[in-house]
């Protein structure tokens, strides 16, 4: 093959088809400390281990909302801690069929002589980092490359840079048995139209599967992360119908029937947007050979944290909310979902320019 | 888009989802003159205009045959020529519901400094010739890229300079509204095993609609024309169901799913092997967001060809066998076929020719 048939390959096939099962998504719980605590800081609570955990308790114990995850990302911090009863969360994940995945870039650096564009860091010892990760108990492993939209962006140079560092960071992973989440998120930034972002899109993902190719990787074990194909946040916005047209469009042109599953990031949108434009793309009747599900992180979290705010006497509601979000978008993976299970805090637009985790 | 927009757009996706429709596929009869000369002298037919004029009505009027072609592939000269009785062939194709399409390479030419690489010509005046073939009523086109499989081969600049070449053409095509058939063959030719066949194939396709993306063809407007994958010439043979899951693997991990369908050319295959094959593949039980059917050439006018013998008292028979193939194809292409075509002289034989040129 022109793929690479490790000793892992049939783990990674087995493992990224089920993360990829229709009803399911993944929650991106995998924030770094410093981003975790803008969040914290957004509900006044101090940016502590404690705190940390205490949250990521939370979610991870919250009654039903595990059976509609087939994954949750985690940060390395998180990979290792335990319920406040001593309960590694791994193991918690594990007993409700979800399984573990693990953040392992570690941020972005601008390219010089560029405007503004970045590539991924983590390369050092990923190899290592991996098995370590796999032996804690991790199955799944993301990285975030990022390409933005500007008058002449992304260049050729940023949008060979992130392909290729994609595509090395995924056959490492594949070679440590863990199943890659290929991430090329291309921000919504911009007053350009839905139409630019579809072209713009298209060309990335492009990019990345040749680059995947070339490295040898093994499309069947590996998952997509990509953004929806949306208007630019200083443009306009457009019916979810629409949103579906193009992003499913944009997918059928590059991405090859042997992914099992795409999983989309929610960018800036709100809970409640991002629920409506998944649905609508899994309503649309159209040839789709990989499942389209969820893998939000502030989509999913938002309510959430709001009504927790911290505090323990606040748990039993805010985990009422996290789970209505869980069943909503699962419902959304099926094209099932009704709308109406936006609180006022779910259409709350998450956008912040030039996002950094 | 990141692709085109030509006035043609919604012509050309219906078109090629047509050339798809299951039950349907492709006869190629776009035998350049040299080649078909070839073809002639194999029954002792003299290679003259009115000799590949009359094989060619056989073909086109043979009874119940069209129902089961969507398209067919015509080479220049034929584009222009008449039944005997004066109709034009390009009507005949349409009222039987058959698209007419149109070679439009020039032969391939060898790649400096490589050892016997070619690149494919015919980028000059395309576009006019284009708008002429689609005013005389092709809708599509072919173009054969040939790539080879050695202890170097294809190396990087062969697979480059064709997944180009095809995306040039691929858009030129379609800014003049005709489909635009993507033909990159790997030739069978050599010792190498199935996996190798696979590997080089993945490579290939992958670059190919890399140029494809970046040259923004439409991919819902095309149609790709590829090599089954199958051990080397001199290997030993294996059987459809492991050629069916080889091939569908290795479209799997290439073509999108915008591409409306794939229709395999038939290489060195006997009749009755493409057919078991195409056969195999339709019946796999996996992802197949494209249709797969056949563009045949030799598999489908092989015993035809050995039943006409270039006699007219031979017609009805020659044009039997054809339909016998049509059918058998048609069915493979639904993985009905039950393997009982009744077998025409030469059904079963191999038609490999090495180092083949058209």
């Amino acid at each position: 093959m022109s793929a690479f048939v490790g000793k892992y390959a049939e783990e990674l096939i087995k493992n990224a088809k089920y993360i990829a099962t229709p009803g399911k998504g993944i929650l991106a719980a995998d924030e770094s400390t410093g981003t975790i605590g803008k969040r914290l800081s957004s509900i006044s609570v101090e940016n502590i281990e404690s705190n940390r955990q205490a949250l990521r308790e939370l979610l991870f114990t919250s009654p039903n909302a595990l059976s509609y995850l087939s994954g949750v990302i985690l940060f390395e911090e998180t990979l290792y801690q335990k319920t406040s009863d001593g309960k590694p969360f791994v193991e918690v994940l594990e007993e409700n069929n979800v399984i573990p995945g693990i953040k392992v870039d570690k941020g972005t650096v601008e390219i010089a002589g560029t405007n503004g564009e970045t590539t991924t860091q983590g390369f050092d010892s990923l190899g290592t980092r991996c098995q370590q990760y796999y032996k804690a108990g991790a199955r799944f492993a993301k990285w975030r490359a990022v390409l933005k939209i500007g008058p002449n962006e992304p260049s050729e140079l940023s949008i060979q840079q992130n392909a290729q560092g994609l595509a090395r960071y995924a056959i490492i992973c594949q070679e440590n048995g863990l199943v890659p989440i290929v991430e090329p998120e291309v921000l919504t930034d911009g007053p350009h139209d839905i139409q630019k972002c579809a072209a713009v899109t298209e060309t990335v993902l492009a990019a990345v599967y040749k680059a995947l190719n070339e490295h040898h990787v093994l499309l069947e074990g590996t998952l997509l992360k990509p953004n929806m194909v949306t208007p630019g946040s200083d443009s306009p916005k457009v019916a979810a119908e629409v949103i579906a047209q193009y992003t499913v469009t944009a997918l059928r042109r590059t991405v090859p029937p042997a992914v099992p599953g795409i999983v989309f990031l929610s960018g800036g949108q709100s809970e409640e947007e991002a629920t409506l434009n998944l649905d609508a793309m899994n309503k649309l009747e159209v040839l789709k050979p990989w499942t389209l599900s969820f893998s939000f992180g502030r989509a999913l979290q938002q309510s959430t944290l709001k009504t927790w705010a911290g505090k323990k006497e606040n748990v039993p509601k805010a985990q009422e909310a996290f789970l209505s979000r869980c069943k909503a978008n699962s419902e959304a993976t099926l094209g099932k979902y009704g709308g109406g299970s936006a609180g006022g805090l779910a259409s709350e637009s998450l956008f912040v320019k030039g996002y950094k985790y | 888009m990141s692709c085109f927009t030509s006035k043609y757009a919604d012509e050309l996706a219906k078109n090629a989802a047509y050339i798809g429709t299951p039950g349907k596929g492709i006869l190629a009869a776009d035998e350049s003159t040299g080649t078909i000369g070839k073809r002639l002298s194999s029954i002792n037919v003299e290679n003259v205009e009115e000799n590949r004029r009359a094989l060619r009505e056989l073909l086109f009027t043979a009874p119940g045959a069209l129902q089961y072609l969507s398209g067919v592939i015509l080479f220049e000269e034929t584009l222009y020529q008449k039944t005997a009785a004066g109709k034009p062939f390009v009507d005949v194709l349409k009222e039987g519901g058959v698209l007419p399409g149109i070679k439009v390479d020039k032969g391939t030419v060898e790649l400096n400094g490589t050892n016997g690489e070619t690149f494919t010509q015919g980028l000059d005046g395309l576009a006019q010739r284009c708008q002429k073939y689609y005013e005389a009523g092709a809708r599509f086109a072919k173009w054969r890229a040939v790539l080879k499989i050695g202890a170097n081969e294809p190396t990087e600049l062969a697979i480059q300079e064709n997944a180009n070449g095809l995306a040039m053409y691929a858009a030129i095509c379609q800014q003049c509204g005709l489909v635009p058939i993507v033909e990159p063959e790997i030739l069978v030719d050599g010792s190498h095993d199935i996996k190798k066949c696979a590997d080089v194939t993945e490579r290939v396709l992958a670059a190919c609609y890399k140029s494809l993306n970046d040259h923004h063809v439409m991919l819902e407007g095309t149609l790709l024309k590829p090599n089954m994958v199958t051990p080397g010439s001199e290997s030993p043979k294996v059987a459809p169901e492991v050629i069916a899951e080889y091939t569908v693997r290795a479209l799997q991990r290439t073509v999108p799913a915008a591409v409306p369908a794939i229709v395999f050319l038939s290489g060195g295959q006997s009749e009755e092997e493409a057919t078991l094959n195409l056969n195999a593949m339709n019946k796999l039980q996996t992802k197949k967001p494209w249709s797969l059917s056949f563009s045949f050439g030799r598999a489908l006018q092989q015993s035809t060809l050995k039943a006409w013998a270039g006699k007219e008292e031979n017609l009805k028979k020659a044009q039997d066998a054809l339909l016998v193939r049509c059918k058998a194809n048609s069915e493979a292409t639904l993985g009905t076929y039950k393997g009982d075509a009744k077998l025409g002289e030469g059904a079963a034989e191999s038609l490999h020719v090495s180092n083949y040129k058209y």
